[in-house]
C-alpha cells in the first residue's frame, strides 16, 4: 500500500537507539530477503550470459513460461470482476452470513496451498461431487488447465477483496447515492463514481494477484500432476528442474518470475508516486512534514 | 492507550501462523521430505494425494483446514468487536 513518508524518528536524541533499530530490521530483511536474491542471481549467472540464455530458451521453459503467464491473466481477469464484486456487496450491503463471507474471503491465505489443491482433486476428481457434471461437460478439470486456473483463483481471490474493500469503506456510499439523485443509471455510477474512486486499491490487489500467480507452486502442482511439456508451469519447472540438477534453468527460471514480480510490485509504487505528486506537487507527504 | 497496535499485532500473528502451518514450495525445496525429521504437515498431504491414499491425505487435510479456519475466524471476531468499540 502507499509508502509513508516524512516519518520522525521515535527517539529524539537517542541517536544510538534508533541506529540500532534500523539496523536490526535491515539485517533482518537482509538476510532473509535479499541474500536469496542475491545467491539465485549469482546461481542463474553461473555459467555466464550465454549459457543462462541457452537454458532460458529450451522448450520446456518455454511453454512454462506460456502456461504461467496465461494462468495468471485468467486469475487477474476473473478475481478482477468478482473480487470488486464481492468488496462491494461486503462493504455496502448487510445480509446474513456477510460476517461468514468476509472471513471465508481469508481463507486462501490461511488454507496450505496442496489441500487447496487436494480439494479441488475431491471435487472435480473422480467420485468427486462435480464429476458428473465435469464428464457431462466434457472438460478435464483435474490434471489439465481448468483445474490449475481454478487453483491459481483460489489461492489468489483475497488480493482484490482486501486492497479495495478499505477504500470503498473510506470513500463511503455519498457519492454513489448523489450521482443517483442526479440521474444516473447503475452502470454508469459503477463506471463513473465507484471505480475510479478505488482504482488504486484495484490496481495493488491486481499487481499482488499477478505476483502470486505467477509464483504459485503447491496448489497447481497437486491438482495438474505437473505433466511436462503440458501442465508444467514456470515454479513447477524449478521444482522439477532442482530434482534433475538442471541448476542454471531452475535459477535462471526463478530469476526471471522474481524480477516480473518485483518489477511489477515497484512501477506500480512509482506510477502512485507520479500521481500523487501530480495532485499535490510537494509529494503525498508533504502536509505532514510541514506539521 | 499504549496498546493501540496490538490487535493489529494479533492479527498478523494469528495469519502468520497459519500460512506458516501450510507452507508447501519453500519446505519442500530446502528440506526434501523425510517421514519423521524433515516431514511437515502439507508435505505429508502430497505424499498420500500422490500415492492414493485418500483417507490419511483428507485426515490430515480436515486439521489443517480446521486449524485455519478456526483461526480466520478468531481474526475476524476480534476485528469486529474492536469495530464496534471504536465506534
Amino acid at each position: 500500500m502507499p509508502f509513508e513518508r516524512g516519518a520522525a524518528p521515535l527517539f529524539r536524541g537517542e541517536r544510538w537507539l534508533n541506529r540500532t533499530l534500523i539496523g536490526v530490521v535491515l539485517a533482518y530483511v537482509g538476510i532473509l530477503l535479499a541474500a536469496p536474491c542475491a545467491a539465485l542471481a549469482r546461481g542463474a549467472f553461473a555459467g555466464g550470459g550465454a549459457v543462462l540464455w541457452r537454458e532460458l530458451a529450451r522448450p520446456d521453459v518455454l511453454s512454462a513460461f506460456r502456461l504461467t503467464l496465461a494462468l495468471a491473466l485468467g486469475a487477474v481477469a476473473l478475481n478482477t470482476v468478482f473480487g470488486v464484486l464481492t468488496a462491494w456487496v461486503l462493504v455496502r450491503h448487510s445480509f446474513p452470513g456477510r460476517r461468514m463471507l468476509n472471513a471465508l474471503v481469508d481463507m486462501p491465505f490461511a488454507v496450505s496451498p496442496v489441500v487447496a489443491g487436494y480439494m479441488l482433486i475431491l471435487l472435480f476428481g473422480r467420485g468427486g461431487w462435480l464429476a458428473g457434471w465435469v464428464e457431462w461437460s466434457g472438460f478435464r478439470v483435474v490434471f489439465s488447465w481448468p483445474g490449475m486456473l481454478l487453483a491459481t483463483v483460489f489461492v489468489t481471490m483475497p488480493f482484490v477483496v482486501r486492497e479495495v474493500m478499505p477504500v470503498l469503506r473510506e470513500f463511503g456510499a455519498e457519492p454513489e447515492e448523489a450521482a443517483a439523485t442526479l440521474g444516473a443509471g447503475p452502470w454508469r455510477i459503477f463506471w463513473r463514481v465507484t471505480l475510479p474512486s478505488v482504482r488504486w486499491g484495484l490496481l495493488y490487489g491486481v499487481a499482488l494477484t499477478l505476483a502470486r500467480a505467477l509464483g504459485e507452486f503447491g496448489a497447481v502442482y497437486v491438482v495438474s500432476g505437473a505433466v511436462q511439456g503440458r501442465t508444467e508451469t514456470a515454479p513447477l519447472f524449478v521444482f522439477r528442474a532442482l530434482d534433475e540438477r538442471l541448476t542454471v534453468a531452475a535459477y535462471g527460471v526463478s530469476l526471471v518470475l522474481a524480477l516480473l514480480s518485483f518489477s511489477l510490485i515497484t512501477a506500480l509504487g512509482a506510477y502512485q508516486k507520479r500521481e500523487e505528486e501530480k495532485i499535490s506537487p510537494r509529494g503525498p507527504g508533504a502536509e505532514r512534514e510541514a506539521a | 492507550m499504549p496498546w493501540t497496535i496490538l490487535p493489529g499485532m494479533a492479527a498478523g500473528a494469528l495469519l502468520s501462523f497459519s500460512r506458516a502451518l501450510g507452507e508447501f514450495g519453500a519446505v519442500a525445496v530446502v528440506a526434501g521430505n523425510i517421514p519423521f525429521y524433515t516431514q511437515t504437515a502439507a508435505v505429508y498431504v502430497l505424499g498420500e494425494v500422490e500415492g492414493g491414499r485418500r483417507a490419511s491425505a483428507g485426515a490430515m487435510s480436515v486439521v489443517l483446514v480446521t486449524v485455519s479456519f478456526v483461526l480466520v475466524l478468531a481474526v475476524e471476531a476480534w476485528q469486529n468487536r474492536r469495530m464496534k468499540n471504536a465506534v
